[in-house]
């Protein structure tokens, strides 16, 4: 037995305590519970010409908050009082509702569509602010600003990168008429605010973001043959960059934003590529009978992870960007595709499937452990959030595929709702 | 001061954003800002806009079969040329017995009709990642076309794509509908 | 005869001085202080060796003797006188020098008798004085004596009544001293008993207190663990010491991070838990409070 197993079974005998005598009295908590932690977000209060603000930013940040899985907000059927000042706030009516944080806030109207938004944060059990901003936005401004509030209280309560204030691009199909329109939007994190960037009656397919978040590549059919566009979000220009026979597929930006990797069936087997964004030129990185497809970029652009089913089967494998040997890097379950490098290059998001249920999975790269985070049958699409923390995918909600988000440790798991049709291949912005 | 650049620069870029939204989901609102802009999006999304419609015309469910200049014996039900799609097993590309005869009788077709060609239009069923499936897609019209090579087509009358699970037959999530969805359809492109 | 008579009477003044000479050395011999009386005697003077008797006796003889000598003397008279009427103016002339001479003999005798007088009375004198010396030394010897025998009855009592009184003293001293032992005995035991009565007093109250701490303990411990939302990235090895200090109600009066994780979020997940359980679950024995809970410190430490 090791001097160290020898110590915590000491300790665990004494009961961990120590008597007063000797020394002061400290108690040991090694467990807790899993929960996210709660907050209560009072609706904002309103000055203005009008009966009430043109945007309630509170459901917003509670809506956002929400979903990080990590905080949980309290409805506001169950507020005993409403403050939007903080001399109003009485902090033992919180720490009755069990809640650790409180937001508080107000609109005010300065000109006519021009709004001043003060937020504050508190710690209900010291009784202390903990943040507390204000803000002139225009009407316009006022959803946006609601999501940068989020991200600051997310930040100031996790330490890590709020991801509200993002956006997330996805495909969507709607059935008008018989035929099937196939759209390529980009919306805020929430889901709000979709735009429309793209739309064709020929399937689009495998939009990615470019490094700076200015560019979307992705896949289209529109002219009956597969080719990859890369499309500027600022003027709407695009570009096709590849359109060659057989498949042009599978796009993903470089770390650097020069290169683009793809997928190429040009000399009959479905290959990896990449093509310099500069000059065009076009590189062959893999050889083998069967599919390589997926390619994904390590964070240090020297890696690319892909999906080969060169063994027989579809799995993961690595090989360096400049060429050279393949490595199998999968080997549980008998389906593994799709991977995808986590911003960090520490995990791999992947589509994971075992006696016939497609799941999403991440690879620990460090310890080369999966760990399955859903438990649906048709998930796709893995794409994480810009933190890290968040792994975006598609499901299949009864006859619809939808978007639903699970934590990297598969703890927190929701449904986005889109009201606009089947929703699949969320790629969420950098 | 800081936060209310910053948020107003992000809301800036979702202006500008918004300008390349295509005419379906405009919000005027915002569109009023950037109405520069938005004359230049309006002529790269648009022309892929009508791209789209017109081949979303040319695979309506109603077009006659006369159009693409076939005879009668691709409607009667007892000629193997009446069928126009080849099914596949799960994540195979594998020619299955049953269908080889239906595959010689377009080879044979083809063959007395060297002005016509073909797409094979090769299709997965919606489970797994969709590039896979394009590939996998891909694999079983490749299969096909090996095939009618082997048998006497010319390669200039054989055409691949691959729509991998984009384009099902069946949206049931359930192996009757997969079934159908795992396919190549022969597809008759007229003179 | 009265030349005789004159001539025995002169001599035997004459022996009589010499007597008394004699006597008087005697005397002033023997009227020497009593260490003489340890002297062997000389042997000459063994006739006068003294008692009160003898010296009575010798005084007597000495007066008979001088008046047998008279008789012959003027016997001898009678016969000389008829010498002498022949012899007148020879006589005469003698007449003249015997008046002379009996005028000094008279003056003598006088003289003498004066003397003896004075010597009888210093005799007396003396004697008396020696018998009194005696007496008085007798006395003293006895008083000495006596005064020594008192002195050392004295003494001997004394030192009966000292050896009396030290034994008294020393068997009370004794006494005391074992009473005090006893005494002391006897409060060591009862100290002693108090002793072991307090400490198993002490003891039972230790163990007792010791029960109730581990009781109390689990109780804080468990409410906390309920509270504390941790992290999802607290990760073991992780750890965060708070210390807390509580009303006797149990409410959490100060909870601060004392050594911190390096991890804030992980820290005010600690804090904000012990704040969150309060109040926290203590004896309400105010003495156990006081010692042990009214501030203590958790360590939040993932497994």
């Amino acid at each position: 037995m090791s001097a160290f197993l020898r110590k915590i079974l000491l300790i665990s005998l004494v009961g961990c305590y120590v008597p007063a005598s000797q020394a002061e009295l400290t108690l040991e908590i090694t467990k807790g519970i899993e929960s996210a932690i709660p907050i209560a977000v009072v609706p904002f209060g309103w000055t203005g010409s009008k009966d009430r603000a043109p945007e309630d930013l509170a459901p917003i940040i509670q809506a956002d908050l929400s979903r990080s899985g990590l905080l949980k907000t309290l409805p506001v059927g169950e507020m005993l009082t409403m403050p939007s000042k903080a001399n109003h706030v009485r902090f033992r009516n919180w720490q009755a509702l069990g809640q650790e944080y409180l937001v508080i806030g107000e609109i005010s109207e300065v000109v006519d569509k021009q709004y001043q938004v003060q937020f504050q944060l508190f710690n209900v059990y010291r009784g202390e602010q903990f943040l507390g901003y204000r803000l002139t936005v225009s009407e316009k401004e006022l959803r946006r600003t609601a999501h940068h509030i989020s991200d600051l209280i997310y930040e100031k309560l996790t330490n890590k990168k709020g991801v509200f204030g993002t956006r997330l691009a996805y495909i969507t199909t709607t059935s008008k008429a018989n035929k099937k329109l196939y759209k390529l939007i980009i919306a805020d994190a929430d889901g709000f605010e979709p735009r429309v960037i793209a739309s064709s009656l020929e399937p689009i397919m495998s939009p990615t973001w470019s490094p700076d978040g200015k560019q979307i590549a992705y896949v289209s059919f529109e002219n009956k043959r597969s080719a990859i566009f890369v499309q500027t979000l600022a003027n709407g220009k695009r570009e096709r960059v590849a359109s060659y026979k057989g498949i042009n597929g599978a796009p993903s930006f470089s770390p650097d934003g020069t290169r683009l990797a793809l997928t190429l069936s040009k000399d009959g087997s479905t290959d990896i590529y990449i093509l310099n964004l500069n000059n065009r030129s076009l590189t062959k990185i893999t050889k083998s009978y069967g599919i390589d497809t997926e390619p994904s970029w390590s964070p240090d652009g020297k890696t690319i992870v892909y999906t080969s089913d060169r063994g027989g089967k579809p799995q993961l494998y690595t090989v360096p960007s400049n060429g050279g040997k393949a490595k199998r890097l999968t080997f549980e379950g008998d389906y593994n595709a799709r991977g995808q490098f986590s911003l960090d290059g520490k995990n791999i998001a992947m589509v994971h499937a075992n006696r016939g249920d497609y799941r999403i999975a991440v690879m620990d790269m460090a310890t080369r452990t999966v760990n399955v985070l859903t438990a649906g049958r048709y998930d796709e699409a893995p794409s994480f959030s810009p933190n890290g923390e968040m792994v975006l995918y598609a499901s299949r909600k009864g006859n619809k595929n939808v978007l639903s988000a699970v934590s990297i440790d598969g703890r927190m798991q929701q449904n986005l709702s889109f009201d606009n049709g089947d929703v699949r291949e969320p790629a969420w912005s950098p | 001061m800081r936060l209310n650049k910053e948020v107003f620069a992000i809301a800036l870029s979702i202006m500008i954003l918004s300008g390349c939204s295509s005419t379906d989901e405009k919000d005027s609102g915002l569109l009023d800002d950037v109405s520069a802009v938005d004359n230049e999006k309006d002529t790269s999304t648009s022309g892929y806009s009508d791209g789209s419609l017109l081949s979303g015309e040319e695979f309506g469910s109603n077009v006659t079969i006369d159009a693409r200049g076939l005879g009668p014996e691709f409607s009667d039900p007892t000629n193997p040329l009446s069928k126009g799609v080849i099914y596949f097993m799960y994540d195979s590309s594998q020619v299955r017995q049953d269908f080889i005869p239906v595959i010689a009788a377009h080879s044979k077709y083809l063959q007395s009709h060297p002005s016509q060609h073909i797409i094979l239009e090769g299709h997965a069923d919606e489970r797994g990642s969709r590039e896979y499936n394009i590939a996998l897609g891909e694999q079983r019209a490749k299969s096909i076309f090996r095939m009618m090579k082997m048998q006497g087509v010319n390669s200039n009358q054989l055409e691949i794509v691959s729509y991998g699970e984009e384009k099902p037959e069946a949206e049931g999530m359930d192996e009757a509908s997969w079934q159908q969805n795992r396919r190549v359809e022969v597809d008759y492109q007229g003179r | 005869m009265n030349n005789f008579k004159k001539y025995g009477f002169t001599f035997t003044l004459a022996v009589a001085f010499h007597l008394g000479i004699l006597a008087m050395f005697g005397i002033s011999y023997f009227s020497e202080p009593e260490i003489a009386e340890v002297k062997p005697l000389p042997e000459i003077i063994q006739a006068t060796v003294l008692d009160d008797v003898t010296i009575m006796e010798e005084a007597k003889r000495l007066k008979d003797n001088k008046k047998n000598k008279e008789i012959a003397q003027q016997e001898k008279q009678k016969k000389l006188e008829d010498n002498r009427k022949k012899e007148e103016k020879l006589l005469n002339k003698a007449k003249e020098k015997r008046i002379k001479e009996e005028k000094q003999a008279e003056k003598l005798e006088k003289k003498r008798q004066e003397n003896e007088l004075k010597e009888k009375k210093l005799a007396t004198e003396r004697k008396e004085r020696a018998i009194k010396e005696k007496e008085r030394l007798e006395q003293i010897k006895k008083d000495k004596v006596k005064a020594k025998a008192k002195a050392k009855k004295q003494q001997e009592e004394k030192e009966r009544l000292d050896k009396e009184r030290k034994e008294k003293k020393q068997k009370a001293e004794k006494k005391r001293k074992a009473d005090l032992a006893a005494e002391q005995k006897a409060e060591a035991v009862r100290k002693e008993a108090a002793r072991q009565k307090q400490e198993a007093d002490a003891k039972a109250k230790a163990d007792q207190d010791r029960k109730a701490t581990i009781s109390y303990s689990d109780a804080i411990r468990r409410k906390v663990i309920n509270h504390w939302i941790k992290p999802p990235l607290a990760t073991k090895g992780m750890n965060c010491l708070i210390s807390v200090t509580l009303l006797p109600s149990g409410d959490v009066m100060s909870a601060t991070v004392t050594r911190g994780s390096g991890d804030s979020v992980f820290d005010r997940s600690a804090e904000n838990a012990v704040r969150k359980a309060s109040p926290l679950p203590v004896p309400e024995e105010r003495e156990l409070f006081n010692r042990t809970f009214r501030s203590f410190n958790f360590n939040f430490t993932p497994e």
